[in-house]
């Protein structure tokens, strides 16, 4: 009860819209071209699969980061969520996502 | 009507008055000069491109000009002019036919964005296109000059012009200009193609012009698929290397080497992504000539 407050007292993330990026992947490396801005990004794996995840849906740093761990059957270790809300402030800054507050 | 076909004196009155419409692969040039030693060369190394009778819509108008001023009397220079505009300072008279060349790469580096371009050689095998996309200096001219001397159809030693429409690569036949020490490799190694004058003291040093091939030219409207990438980079005394690469690789360092990129957003991203799927992906390391061209038959007849 108290995590699930918490995670609703957290920042919601979300992608810009799906529709104004284009993808090509080969293998585990991945591009994408956001054609709101015009750039080109490389992502790693991990990258790109948070930003594919939460172009499905939008939701806290934590609930990704236990819905990516449960991929896995791994426990989500307070570390991974501070992990994934490192890389999603990344991804904010060159514009690929998004935080809106409750 | 091809160039040679016109009368010497003709070509020099049309040329000097009206101008004259080069078709050079997917572009029509209209170009005019009273430059005699100008209108010489580029008869010579154009000979056997389309001229187009009627006054059809040119991408390109240039001028080949003697600004006036006080320098014409003993620094006597030549001016490029695109669309009644100079682009670049002056340059020696007698570096007339290499600044038109110079001046008609920018011209359509600048504005031929219904292409991606990419800054390459291009040369044809077996119905697929090779393309060698390099910065200066890597070996990319020597390299399509030998390949050229040795069968492969020149399709550009400059541009890779992919079309979006369908990704498929636009020939360019125009003359491959070969810098410094390149001159005396290739006429070493293809004694007979035929090579223009050197152009000494040029902003790249010596400068000497391969003409291209009847053939190549002949069929500059064909155009062919893409079928390898290889990233040439030539160093004095290294074995011959011909080295796999990944796509995203491939696709960093194809994009790096757009002219436009950049500029045509989405269609960019396309263009080049589109390229990287359908092309093997290699960079290649050599020194020797033979060797090199030997690994890019294998590659081709494979």
């Amino acid at each position: 009860m108290q995590a699930s407050s918490q995670a609703e007292a957290e920042s919601c993330w979300s992608t810009i819209a799906n529709d104004v990026l284009y993808w090509e992947s080969w293998d585990e490396q991945h591009a994408v071209f956001d054609s709101l801005s015009g750039e080109t990004h490389l992502l790693p794996e991990l990258t790109a699969h948070v930003l594919r995840k939460l172009g499905e849906y939008a939701c806290t740093a934590r609930q990704l980061a236990e819905a990516l761990c449960a991929e896995t059957d791994e426990s989500c270790e307070e570390h991974f969520v501070l992990d994934i809300t490192r890389l999603l402030q990344q991804l904010q800054a060159v514009g690929l996502v998004e935080e809106s507050t409750p | 009507m091809r160039l040679a076909e016109l009368p010497v004196d003709d070509f020099h009155h049309r040329l000097a008055e009206t101008g004259i419409q080069l078709q050079t692969g997917p572009f029509t040039v209209h170009v005019r000069s009273g430059i005699k030693e100008f209108a010489q060369l580029l008869q010579r190394f154009y000979a056997h491109f389309p001229v187009a009778q009627d006054p059809a819509i040119a991408d390109f108008h240039v001028r080949m000009t003697r600004p006036r001023g006080l320098h014409r009397w003993w620094h006597p220079q030549v001016e490029f002019l695109l669309d009644g505009q100079a682009p670049f300072l002056p340059y020696p008279l007698s570096h007339a036919f290499p600044l038109f060349e110079w001046g008609l790469n920018w011209s359509i580096a600048m504005q031929a964005h219904q292409f991606l371009m990419l800054h390459s050689a291009a040369v044809e095998r077996n119905g697929r296109v090779l393309l060698l996309p390099a910065w200066p200096g890597c070996g990319k001219s020597t390299l399509c000059a030998a390949l050229v001397s040795r069968g492969w159809r020149l399709f550009s030693d400059e541009f890779g012009l992919v079309r979006h429409a369908d990704g498929q690569l636009m020939p360019l036949p125009r003359p491959l200009p070969l810098k410094n020490r390149s001159i005396g490799v290739i006429r070493d190694f293809a004694p007979e193609t035929e090579l223009g004058p050197d152009f000494h003291g040029t902003r790249k040093g010596t400068v000497a012009h391969l003409r291209s091939s009847d053939a190549c030219v002949q069929q500059a409207s064909i155009p062919a698929p893409p079928g390898w990438l290889v990233f040439p980079r030539y160093r004095a005394g290294a074995p011959l290397r011909l080295e796999s690469i990944g796509k995203q690789q491939a696709f960093m360092k194809l994009a790096n080497n757009s002219f436009n990129y950049q500029l045509l957003g989405l269609q960019g991203f396309q263009g080049v992504t589109r390229l990287v799927r359908d092309c093997d992906c290699y960079i290649l390391s050599y020194s020797n000539l033979d060797e090199a061209i030997g690994a890019m038959n294998r590659l081709a007849d494979a």
